[in-house]
């Protein structure tokens, strides 16, 4: 009997360590910390003079109606078909920006590498599209003059054509100690991003759509977040209007489904979190990670919780993005945005 | 001859009740004879959300019979950041030394910062081994805030509790892995120290908790969350 109890343990364990996409320690004693994150974050954000924890500002062409897609789960591998197709459908719908709920990527490291990849062609795509050139060798952004020649667009210029691509941090993006190659590309866990919807207001410093990106990829805000979020300071300035607040969390709020085998808030925090997006006046909440479609209002606030963008979680064509069209009144509509990307069988 | 069968039935007997009372020292309080338990603790300890909590929690078992209790419970912390309540019935299956124990529960808390108001309903099997405990059970969870309530889909209960002494012994000391406490019961996220008891008279026994609750365990990132030491007395009569 010992022996079968032993065999069973070894084989458990040996399945465990095997599998380099499952972290066993994780389960106890997480390798990152959402504080560590997020004061990392705040110090780039900080240090580049970005206040509140805004990290850009986007000027809109219109800013008066403009649209922005949501997508969440791509767990991507070697096959960036998915992902591709969600940045072919933001170019080409003229969305103002895509918002990823995390687990861009699948657990290992090296998918980073492809990440890379695929966000340098389409950071020259849409400086292309903006009539800009973009320098994968430098990084930086130019405009061709009339003699032919590249020259390098002013610093603010940079920040301003930036591709629009804004990720919130999933589980599966960092368990392998994947925040190093996450900071990379995205730069922090937790920010913002403004758009000025009323340019011409003169008597206060104009009204914004806020977009609040969170850091909830270890299931909890942290001591760090969670003070920012308390404090005043996350609204940003008083003299700043808000018009519409958008927020995006990686872990999710409500459970559609008996067997979720993925930690969701603590108690405590889960009713915190809900009656904070309450008090912010919150429109819609964006969630991912359980990879089921809910919607729900709760608390006066719409909740999204996202199915899984990625070809081996949804490998049928399906209704995977949302996009959000937001109007000259502020008032807003969400459609369901069709996937077609299908992995090619093997 | 009839010396003997007296002798061999006082025998059998007082075998019988010492293998009783073996087997009834279960859960870790009971010891087959009282009829009630009043425990109580202290609870400190710091927590994402609140900051630092505390404050003390109270009990009360009846042995209706050697099988059926029904429990009730108290929390109040100092602060009144949170208070909760509820009420456990149960029936223990002794089978050879170990118990099986089927428990319905039901509770309230008050999440006072939130202004919610949760209920949960719980069935649990627990399984009764002298060094080892199992529990597996469903939790049904409905709160409401803000004018909404959600009902959450059923979730999975489980806990395993080791010790390094048999369950009847003096003393013991032991860890555990779970995902609910006393006053509350989590997804999917796990909770797991350390645990002891010592009995300090024959009716009075010391025990006591150390409580790690991480967040995102199941998400294979386990991140500080909260954590807490509890230390109370039950008596027995």
């Amino acid at each position: 009997m010992k022996k079968i109890y032993l065999i069973s343990i070894a084989a458990a364990g040996l399945m465990l360590t095997s599998c380099d996409k499952v972290s066993p320690t994780g389960i106890l004693i997480g390798n990152t910390s959402v504080d560590d994150r997020v004061e990392m974050s705040a110090s780039y954000l900080l240090l580049g003079g970005r206040e509140d924890y805004v990290f850009k500002v986007e000027i809109p062409d219109n800013p008066d109606d403009y649209t922005f897609l949501v997508g969440s789960d791509s767990h991507m591998t070697t096959d960036a078909g998915r992902l591709q197709e969600m940045m072919d459908i933001m170019l080409n719908n003229n969305d103002l920006m895509c918002c990823h709920l995390g687990d861009i990527v699948d657990t290992k490291p090296e998918y980073f590498s492809i990440l890379h990849n695929v966000l340098e062609d389409y950071r020259a795509k849409y400086a292309k599209k903006k009539g800009y050139i973009y320098n994968r060798d430098d990084g930086y952004y130019y405009v061709e003059d009339d003699k032919g020649q590249l020259v390098l667009l002013p610093k603010a210029m940079q920040d301003l054509i930036q591709f629009p691509f804004y990720v919130t941090v999933g589980n599966h993006d960092i368990t392998h100690n994947g925040w190093a190659l996450f900071k990379d590309d995205f730069k922090a866990s937790f920010f913002q991003v403004l758009v000025p919807v009323n340019v011409s207001d003169t008597e206060g410093k104009g009204t914004v759509d806020r977009f609040i990106f969170l850091d909830s990829a270890n299931g909890s805000l942290g001591s760090f977040q969670t003070d920012i979020i308390n404090s005043e300071l996350m609204l940003g300035d008083k003299d700043v209007k808000t018009r519409n607040l958008f927020v995006f969390t990686h872990t999710n709020f409500f459970r559609p489904q008996i067997l979720e085998i993925a930690s969701t808030f603590c108690r405590e925090e889960q009713y915190f979190l809900l009656e904070k997006f309450s008090q912010w006046k919150t429109d819609i909440v964006f969630a991912g990670h359980v990879h089921m479609w809910d919607e729900r209002v709760f608390g006066g606030v719409q909740h999204y919780t996202l199915e899984s963008m990625s070809e081996r979680n949804s490998p049928k064509p399906g209704d995977y993005l949302l996009r959000v069209h937001v109007k000259g009144d502020g008032k807003y509509e969400v459609e369901k945005v069709h996937m077609d990307y299908v992995a090619p069988k093997k | 001859m009839r010396k003997k069968q007296i002798c061999l039935i006082a025998a059998l007997l007082m075998a019988c009740s010492t293998a009783m009372g073996q087997v009834y020292s279960g859960e870790q309080k009971f010891d087959g004879e009282h009829k009630h338990e009043v425990s109580g603790y202290l609870q400190g300890g710091q927590n994402v959300v609140i900051g630092g909590f505390g404050g003390p929690a109270a009990f009360y078992k009846h042995h209706f019979t050697q099988r059926w209790d029904l429990e009730g419970g108290l929390y109040l912390p100092f602060g009144h950041n949170r208070y909760g309540m509820y009420a456990r019935g149960s029936y223990r299956l002794p089978i050879r030394n170990q118990n099986l124990y089927f428990m319905g529960k039901m509770m309230y808390n008050r999440y006072q910062q939130a202004n919610s108001n949760e209920y949960a309903y719980n069935l649990s099997v627990k399984w009764e081994h002298r060094y080892v405990d199992i529990l597996l059970g469903i939790t049904l969870v409905d709160y409401s805030l803000l004018g909404s309530h959600y009902f959450e889909k059923p979730a999975v209960t489980a806990g395993l509790g080791v010790n390094i002494r048999p369950r009847e012994n003096r003393w013991n000391l032991g860890l555990f892995i779970r995902n609910y406490d006393d006053f509350y019961y989590d997804n999917w996220n796990i909770n797991w120290g350390i645990r002891y008891y010592c009995t300090i008279k024959n009716r009075l026994r010391n025990f006591g908790e150390l409580n790690i609750r991480p967040a995102g365990s199941l998400s294979q990132l386990a991140t500080k969350y909260e954590a807490s030491i509890k230390t109370g007395l039950i008596y027995t009569w």
